[in-house]
C-alpha cells in the first residue's frame, strides 16, 4: 500500500477546488451586478473608501484555501475566480489573471505561514490582510495613478481592512456553513 | 482462473463515521462476458457494490476487509445524473478525454473517438455543445465516452433513473451496442428490472449490505418473486396496479386557468396550460416527453414564474399567484420541484418536517443528518413530507417517483391518497405511468407548440 | 487551404500588451495609441470582433467612475477650481482623469472584443502542453468551466425552490445552497474523471495546436506596438512616470 502525503493533491481536490473557484466567480459576478450600480457611484466620490468592498474579490482564493488546505489551493482558486469574471466582462481584461495570480500568492503566503495546518478565522484574516494589501496597491497603480498620497493611503488601508474582515469573514462563515451540511467530509471537515 | 472477471470473498466496506458496514462480508464471482443486474431496496448497498466494482471508492476514505480480485484492464462507468456524467463543453473533448490517455498519438485518439461515436450511431458534430443535449443524449454520450477507453467491463449505476420512455430506449440501445458485439462484461444497478431484462442473464439482489439472492434471472424471478417484492424490487409480471381513487362529487373549485401560457426569451417555443378548473380532492397528471414544458406549467401554477399571458387564479385570493409574498403563497399551494436539493433550508432532517410526516413517506431515522446528505430518492420523499407538513390546499409535484424502489413508491402513493381523501388537490408532472393510473382523475398531454 | 484562425493564446498575449504598456506613464497619448493599435491588429488577424452591449456598458461605466475619482483626488497642480473636504479639482486633475479613462478602455476593450472568439480548450490545452499550467490543473479548470451554465441554472432553481417553500430568499442562504450543490456535483464528477483516466500521465492533448508563423507575427506585432507607443510618448515629451 502506498502512503500518500496529506499535502498531495487528489483528483477530488483538483476538481472541487476548480468548481469552488468558478462558483465563487459566478456568484460574486452576480453580486457585483446587483450592488455595484449603488455602491460604485457613491464610492467614486469618497476618498478611497470604495476599496472597503474589495474583500469579495479575494473569496475565490480564501474559500478554496480553507476547504482544500493544501499548497497552491489559494492561487488556483483566486486565478479561476478571476478567469470567470474576465469571461463575464470586466474593466481588467486579461490583466485580471495577473491580478488574480498576485492576490492568490498573497493569500497563499498567509496559509503557508502555518504550513496549511490551521484554518480558523485568524489565519484567514492574516491571508485576507495580505491579499487586500496586494489588491489595493495594484489597483492604485492601474486605476488611480497620479492621485495624492492621502487618497492612496486611504485606498490601500480600506482594501486591507476589507480583505481581513469582509473577505476572510465571509469566506470563513461560508466554509463553516458548508461543513455543517456534510459535503466537506472528503476534505476532513 | 483466466475467464474470471472479478471476485469478492468475504468482503466488507465501511464509510467513515458509519455505525455498520455498508457491505458486510459479501462474496460474488463474475465471469468475463457475464451480464448482471444488481437490484434491491434504496440504501441497501447496491450502489456501494457497483462503485467498488468500478474501483471508484477512495481508499483514503473508506475501510475495507476481505479479498477483492479484479482482472479488469479498463472500466467504463456511467452514473445516474446526466449532468454529472459530462465533464467537458463539447462532444469531441468529452469522448477524447478517455482516448487521450489510452493511445499514444493524436491520430489514434481521433480514430478512437470516431469509432466510439460510430458504435452508438451518434452523428452530431464533434464541436456540438454538450450543454445542448437532452438527458438521454447525455447518457448516450457518456456510454460512448466509456467505450473510447476500450473497456472490458461496462458498469452502470441507474443510468435511466431520470429519463422519459423515449430516452430510456436510446440508452438501452446504446448499452446493447456497447456490450453485445464485443462480448463485454456488463453490470447494471436498476430498480426497474423490465428495462434490462432482455439484456442481462444474471441477477444479484443486495439488501441491508448482504447479497440475499444471486442466480440466473429467470430462475430467481420465478422462485423468489415474493421475497423480491418484499424488499422493494420492481418485479416484472407482478401486478402493481392500484385502483385509482374515486373522484368526489360536487366538490368546491380551488384553482382555475384561463388561456395561460409562457414564452421564455431563450427558448422560442410557447408553453401553454390547458384551460381547466381543479376541485377539492382532485388529481390531475401532466404527461409528455422530457423538455415538453411540464415543469414550466407547474411553475406557473405554483406562482414561481409569471405567465406571459392569460391568468391563473386561486379561488380564495384575488392576487395572481406569482405576485403573492412567499409566506402567503404557501397557504394556497406547495410545490415540490424535480431536484429537491434546492429547497432545503434547515440543517437537519428533523427540522425539515415532523417525524410523523416523514414516517408516512417511509423515512425513518436520519434525524440528525443534513438533508443534502440523503440519497436522491430519500431527498425527494423528505421534500414531499416538508410540503405536506405545511397543509397546503393544492400540492404540485414534479416527478416525485424518480429513484424510488417499490416499497418507497407505495408509501409515497399511500400518503398522497390520504392527502386527496382529506380534500387535497394534486397536480403531478410525471413519466411514471403506474403513478398516473393509481392517482389521476384527469390527464393532460403537454406539448410545446 | 484551410482558413486561418488565430491561436487563442496568441490573441490573449496580444490583448494583454496594453496593460503592460500603460502602467509606466500617466498620459492620455500612450493608452490612445496602444489601444487603437492593438484593436487594429486584432481586427487584421481576426476580422470578427464582437462585444456584448452589457460588457461594453460595464467597461464604460467603470471607466467613467474611476475617472471621476481621479478628477477629485489627483495630486493638486495649477489653478484650483473646486475644493470640498479632501476633494479638489485642479488643472492637473483633468489630465489625470482623461488618462485614467483612456487607460481603462485600452486595457479592457481589446479583451472584450476577442473574448467570444477564444476557444477555452485550445487555450488551456496549449498552456498545459507548454507546461505553463500543470496538466491536472488544466483539466480541472475545463471541467469547472463546463459547470458554469449548470451553476447559473442551480442558482435560479434555488431561488424558485425557496419561494415555493414559503421563505424569502436571502443572498447568504442562496450562496450556501448553490455551493453545496456545486460541491456535490464536483465530487461525483471527480470520481467519473478518475475512472476515465484523469490522473494518467502522458496525455495526448487533442485540443493542442502549435503556433503558426502568423500567430508568432501577431505576438511580435503586438509587443512592438506597445514599445512604439511608449517611444512615441517619450518623443512627444509627454512622458509622466507613474511608478
Amino acid at each position: 500500500m502506498t502512503v500518500v502525503s496529506p499535502r498531495a493533491w487528489r483528483t477530488v481536490d483538483f476538481v472541487v477546488a476548480a468548481v469552488l473557484g468558478v462558483a465563487a466567480g459566478v456568484i460574486f459576478s452576480a453580486w457585483n451586478a446587483l450592488y455595484a450600480p449603488l455602491s460604485v457611484p457613491i464610492g467614486s466620490v469618497t476618498p478611497g473608501l470604495v476599496a472597503l468592498l474589495n474583500g469579495t474579490w479575494l473569496l475565490g482564493g480564501l474559500i478554496v484555501a480553507l476547504v482544500i488546505r493544501k499548497p497552491g489551493a489559494a492561487v488556483f482558486g483566486e486565478v479561476l475566480a478571476a478567469l470567470v469574471s474576465a469571461a463575464v466582462g470586466n474593466q481588467w481584461g486579461w490583466l485580471v489573471l495577473v491580478l488574480g495570480l498576485a492576490q492568490g500568492l498573497a493569500i497563499e503566503a498567509g496559509f503557508a505561514l502555518w504550513w496549511y495546518r490551521r484554518s480558523g478565522f485568524a489565519i484567514a484574516a492574516v491571508a485576507g490582510t495580505l491579499g487586500g494589501a496586494v489588491q489595493g496597491v495594484l489597483e492604485v497603480i492601474y486605476w488611480y495613478p497620479g492621485t495624492d498620497a492621502l487618497f492612496s493611503t486611504v485606498y490601500v488601508s480600506s482594501s486591507i481592512v476589507s480583505g481581513a474582515l469582509l473577505g476572510a469573514g465571509s469566506a470563513f462563515l461560508l466554509v463553516r456553513a458548508l461543513s455543517k451540511t456534510g459535503v466537506l467530509t472528503a476534505f476532513g471537515r | 482462473m483466466r475467464n474470471r472477471h472479478f471476485r469478492f470473498t468475504d468482503w466488507s466496506l465501511q464509510f467513515p463515521g458509519a455505525e455498520r458496514p455498508a457491505l458486510d462480508r459479501i462474496s460474488l464471482s463474475v465471469k468475463r462476458g457475464e451480464r448482471i443486474l444488481i437490484t434491491g431496496p434504496s440504501g441497501g448497498g447496491k450502489s456501494t457494490l457497483i462503485r467498488a466494482i468500478a474501483r471508484i471508492h477512495d481508499s483514503s476514505i473508506v475501510t475495507t476487509s476481505g479479498e477483492f480480485v479484479n482482472n479488469s484492464s479498463s472500466v467504463g462507468f456511467v452514473g445516474q445524473e446526466p449532468d454529472e456524467q459530462i465533464l467537458f463543453p463539447t462532444i469531441g473533448e468529452e469522448v477524447g478525454f478517455v482516448a487521450e490517455t489510452a493511445v499514444p498519438t493524436a491520430r489514434q485518439v481521433r480514430g478512437r473517438v470516431s469509432e466510439a461515436l460510430k458504435a452508438l450511431g451518434i452523428r452530431s458534430k464533434r464541436s456540438r455543445l454538450t450543454s445542448r443535449l437532452s438527458g438521454g443524449e447525455k447518457q448516450q454520450l457518456a456510454i460512448a465516452t466509456a467505450l473510447a477507453g476500450a473497456p472490458d467491463i461496462i458498469v452502470l449505476d441507474e443510468p435511466t433513473a431520470s429519463l422519459d420512455a423515449e430516452s430510456i430506449e436510446l440508452v438501452h440501445a446504446a448499452v446493447s451496442d456497447a456490450v453485445i458485439s464485443e462480448g463485454r462484461t456488463l453490470v447494471i444497478v436498476e430498480h426497474h428490472i423490465d428495462v434490462w431484462r432482455d439484456l442481462v442473464d444474471r441477477i444479484v439482489v443486495v439488501a441491508d449490505g448482504r447479497i440475499v439472492a444471486d442466480g440466473p434471472i429467470d430462475r430467481i424471478l420465478a422462485t423468489k418473486k415474493t421475497a423480491l417484492v418484499a424488499v422493494g424490487v420492481w418485479v416484472p409480471g407482478h401486478d402493481w396496479t392500484l385502483a385509482p381513487t374515486a373522484p368526489r362529487n360536487n366538490a368546491a373549485p380551488v384553482l382555475s386557468t384561463h388561456n395561460a401560457s409562457f414564452r421564455s426569451a431563450r427558448q422560442s417555443k410557447r408553453i401553454s396550460i390547458p384551460d381547466f378548473t381543479l376541485h377539492e380532492g382532485e388529481v390531475v397528471a401532466l404527461v409528455g416527453p422530457n423538455g415538453s414544458g411540464k415543469s414550466t406549467v407547474l411553475r406557473m401554477l405554483g406562482g414561481l414564474i409569471a405567465p406571459s399571458k392569460g391568468e391563473i387564479r386561486y379561488v380564495d385570493t384575488t392576487q395572481r399567484p406569482h405576485r403573492l409574498k412567499p409566506h402567503e403563497l404557501v397557504t394556497h399551494v406547495s410545490s415540490v420541484l424535480q431536484n429537491p436539493s434546492y429547497g432545503f433550508g434547515a440543517g437537519r432532517v428533523d427540522d425539515e418536517a415532523p417525524a410523523h410526516e416523514r414516517a408516512a413517506v417511509g423515512l425513518t431515522g436520519f434525524d440528525a443528518r443534513h438533508p443534502q446528505s440523503l440519497s436522491g430518492g430519500e431527498r425527494r420523499r423528505l421534500a414531499l413530507a416538508t410540503a405536506l407538513s405545511r397543509h397546503p390546499r393544492v400540492l404540485l409535484l414534479d416527478e416525485p417517483t424518480f429513484g424510488q424502489d417499490a416499497g418507497a413508491w407505495h408509501d409515497l402513493v399511500d400518503r398522497l391518497r390520504d392527502f386527496v381523501e382529506g380534500r387535497g388537490t394534486i397536480v403531478i408532472a410525471t413519466h411514471d405511468t403506474r403513478l398516473v393510473s393509481a392517482l389521476a382523475h384527469r390527464v393532460f398531454d403537454i406539448e410545446g407548440a | 487551404m484551410k482558413q486561418y484562425r488565430p491561436h487563442a493564446l496568441a490573441l490573449v498575449i496580444a490583448s494583454i500588451v496594453p496593460a503592460f504598456t500603460v502602467v509606466w506613464t500617466v498620459d492620455p497619448v500612450t493608452p490612445l495609441i496602444v489601444g487603437l493599435a492593438i484593436v487594429a491588429l486584432l481586427w487584421t488577424w481576426n476580422s470578427t470582433l464582437t462585444v456584448s452591449l452589457r460588457a461594453l456598458g460595464l467597461i464604460l461605466a467603470s471607466a467613467l467612475f474611476i475617472s471621476v475619482t481621479s478628477l477629485l483626488y489627483a495630486k493638486p497642480t495649477g489653478v484650483v477650481y473646486f475644493e470640498w473636504g479632501f476633494a479638489h479639482i485642479t488643472d492637473g486633475s483633468f489630465g489625470v482623469a482623461v488618462s485614467s479613462f483612456l487607460r481603462i478602455l485600452a486595457i479592457a476593450l481589446p479583451t472584450a472584443f476577442i473574448i467570444r472568439s477564444i476557444l477555452p480548450h485550445e487555450l488551456i490545452a496549449t498552456t498545459a502542453v507548454r507546461k505553463i499550467v500543470p496538466g491536472r490543473i488544466a483539466l480541472a479548470t475545463l471541467i469547472a468551466l463546463r459547470l458554469v451554465p449548470v451553476i447559473t441554472a442551480d442558482l435560479a432553481e434555488t431561488r424558485a425552490a425557496r419561494r415555493a417553500a414559503g421563505s424569502t430568499v436571502s443572498f447568504s442562504s442562496l450562496v450556501v445552497t448553490t455551493f453545496v450543490i456545486a460541491i456535490r456535483r464536483a465530487i461525483r464528477m471527480s470520481e467519473i474523471a478518475e475512472v476515465r483516466g484523469f490522473s494518467k500521465p502522458d496525455r495526448v492533448w487533442l485540443s493542442y495546436r502549435p503556433f503558426s508563423v502568423r500567430d508568432w507575427l501577431l505576438v511580435a506585432a503586438a509587443v512592438s506596438c506597445g514599445a512604439l507607443s511608449l517611444a512615441a510618448t517619450g518623443a512627444l515629451g509627454l512622458w509622466n512616470s507613474a511608478i
